[in-house]
């Protein structure tokens, strides 16, 4: 069909009948940002009048998170670039925070020079109401997860918290057993009292002793003072006891009387206390297997076995690394401050993507959290790319789980520049942990838990 | 004396608490504003800014938005809150050593109605020293 005349241009009257009547805010700004026509969507949005906003530069009227240091429109008119999909909030007229998507692209003349920039966004109050709701359905305290196995544990947690029965959690280092006993004290009707944690597996039974029911001014050499113990800390409270399934034989049997009639006696005292504590227990390993092996205690097992709860290894859960990837660039951009300097990372690659779920998780997922943390050193644009994750990951080897207790990614050079400053002091003071840690600023029960987790032994 | 902190975007007001660790510090007499001097934050973070403003003895601070947590933080340290206020950061202590800014409408208060371009408040005409080549007082060039 061929067209009998040229069609007629639009007027600037019709041009703005039809930006008026599109859902997404439009604005233009001449090429010192200042604003020369504003949408009636973005009206609405902003809560300012056309009138107020035109001849006004567009940071006053929008004073978003990147305005001052991230500005996409005036990247555009600088690079001649489009962008697109950046998340941001702006203050409206009322100093209400909206989420708004968007989106910006340089306006030329017909002669091609340089008029300024056009930016369209759109309003995501609602679609960030639906992704808190989403959190509040996915996520338990810090924890979350849509897995149907963690989904499970999460509809049980309100009543496990409403009970007083002692619970057992079950999972490999880093599944968020803490987090999990976090939870249930949070919710219980201990919440106001203290939650006291106590990891069973990093202390040798005389400073686990000491460090559970405290001791009494001279009990031992370096016991100048009395120390309150864990068990009196949490009166009222709760007690985590993590890693329970490492603890001796010995400490098994002090423990038990505890749980039995609620005493113990500080280390060096004659005179028995009494606390009101709940017992919350984890372990990463299988204790039916070392009841069976006599490694650990029948009775004990069931004390604190009334409740148990299992929490699966991450590897066991890839749906959740998506939404776990999502939970810590939130926090990390929120805990370094980037969300509101316009270096807000947004995510990350496809390929990186690709490569974090390939990846086996033997540290589970506080070996994920180092890793994003671990990239938000490296990386300088809005994207994680797999450069920037740890190179166990993005070298695409797959590490198998060996449920070795550290779990994690391995030495660091700061761990081996500590392990070298610790086997000094140690060296130089022929091998007396009190002194080495007087020298190191630490306690000797800091000290042990170093020399255990960078693998120092005494000779 | 009080002492009254600026949020800074260049030389001009900034137009969101937090986007900027630069403040314009002044104490205010009877007599006006005494000498201002711009101030860095040394926080590694916009959430820490209040109590530094507060380590300076600062009672009063001036922005152009502000979100809701800064504000609860800053007015929980007592330290009072103006937003809404754009344009060149000295004009807006000048007007307010003055006890003018709302009268100058340096202020932009959601609820402001009337008028045409209320907030454009920091015009020239306004401020007594007239520059028909500026859009902005004492602000040719944009903030950078």
């Amino acid at each position: 069909m061929r067209r009998e005349s040229k069609p007629r241009r639009l007027s600037a009257e019709e041009v703005a009948i039809i930006l008026d009547s599109v859902a997404d805010g439009v604005f233009t700004v001449d090429r010192d940002l200042v604003i020369t026509s504003f949408n009636r969507a973005a009206e609405e949005i902003t809560g300012f009048t056309a009138d107020e906003a035109i001849g006004e530069r567009c940071y006053n009227v929008f004073r978003s998170s990147v305005c001052q240091g991230g500005c996409l429109l005036a990247e555009s008119i600088r690079t001649g670039l489009n962008r697109s999909g950046l998340e941001v909030n702006i203050l409206n007229r009322k100093n209400e925070e909206v989420p708004i998507s968007v989106s910006t692209a340089v306006l030329r003349g017909r002669d091609g020079e340089l008029l300024g920039g056009v930016e369209t966004f759109r309003d995501l109050s609602a679609v960030e109401q639906l992704r808190r709701e989403t959190r509040r359905r996915y996520t338990l305290g810090d924890l979350v997860s849509k897995n149907h196995r963690m989904q499970a544990v999460f509809a049980l947690v309100d009543d496990v918290a409403a009970s007083t029965a002692a619970v057992l959690i079950e999972g490999e280092t880093g599944t968020g057993k803490g987090l999990l006993a976090r939870a249930i004290h949070d919710r219980s009707a201990r919440c106001e009292r203290p939650f006291i944690a106590v990891n069973c597996g990093s202390l040798p039974d005389t400073l686990l002793e000491s460090e559970l029911f405290g001791h009494v001014a001279g009990a031992f050499t370096d016991a100048r003072q009395a120390r309150q113990g864990r068990f009196e800390l949490a009166d009222g409270g709760t007690l985590f006891l993590d890693e329970i399934g490492d603890m001796s034989l010995a400490m098994q049997v002090k423990l038990l009387r505890v749980l039995q009639d609620g005493t113990f006696e500080p280390v060096g005292a004659s005179q028995a206390r009494r606390v009101d504590v709940r017992i919350l227990a984890a372990t990463h390993r299988d204790l039916k297997e070392r009841v069976g092996r006599e490694r650990f205690r029948e009775d004990l097992y069931y004390r604190i076995n009334t409740v148990r709860l299992r929490l699966p290894p991450l590897r066991e859960r890839p749906e959740d690394i998506p939404l776990l990837v999502d939970h810590f660039v939130a926090r990390f951009n929120e805990l370094t401050g980037r969300g509101l300097t316009g270096r807000r990372v947004s995510g990350v690659s496809p390929q990186a993507m690709r490569a974090l779920l390939r990846y086996r998780w033997p540290g589970n997922v506080r070996e994920l959290e180092h890793a994003i943390e671990h990239a938000f050193v490296l990386v300088k644009d809005r994207t994680i790319g797999l450069q920037h994750l740890p190179v166990e990951i993005s070298g695409k080897v797959p590490v198998e789980s060996d449920e070795s207790e550290g779990g994690g990614a391995g030495g660091s050079v700061l761990d081996d520049a500590e392990r070298r400053v610790i086997e000094e002091v140690l060296a130089k003071h022929g091998g007396n942990r009190a002194a080495a840690g007087r020298e190191l600023g630490v306690s000797r029960t800091t000290l042990w838990r170093k020399m255990r987790r960078l693998g120092i032994r005494l000779r | 004396m009080k002492k009254i902190a600026i949020a800074l975007f260049g030389e001009e007001v900034s137009p969101r608490f937090g986007g900027s660790m630069r403040f314009l510090v002044s104490e205010i007499g009877s007599d006006g504003a005494g000498a201002a001097a711009v101030e860095e934050a040394d926080a590694v973070s916009p959430d820490r800014i209040p109590a530094w403003l507060e380590s300076l003895g600062v009672s009063a601070v001036i922005c152009g938005g502000i979100p809701r947590r800064y504000q609860a933080d800053l007015e929980a340290l007592g330290i009072e809150v103006i937003w809404g206020v754009i344009g060149p950061a000295r004009n807006a202590l000048e007007a307010y050593a003055r006890g003018t800014l709302e009268r100058d409408q340096f202020l932009c208060r959601g609820g402001r109605r009337g008028g045409r371009r209320r907030r454009r408040c920091c015009r020239p005409q306004e401020l007594g020293d007239h520059d028909p080549g500026s859009k902005r007082a004492g602000n040719e060039s944009k903030p950078g």
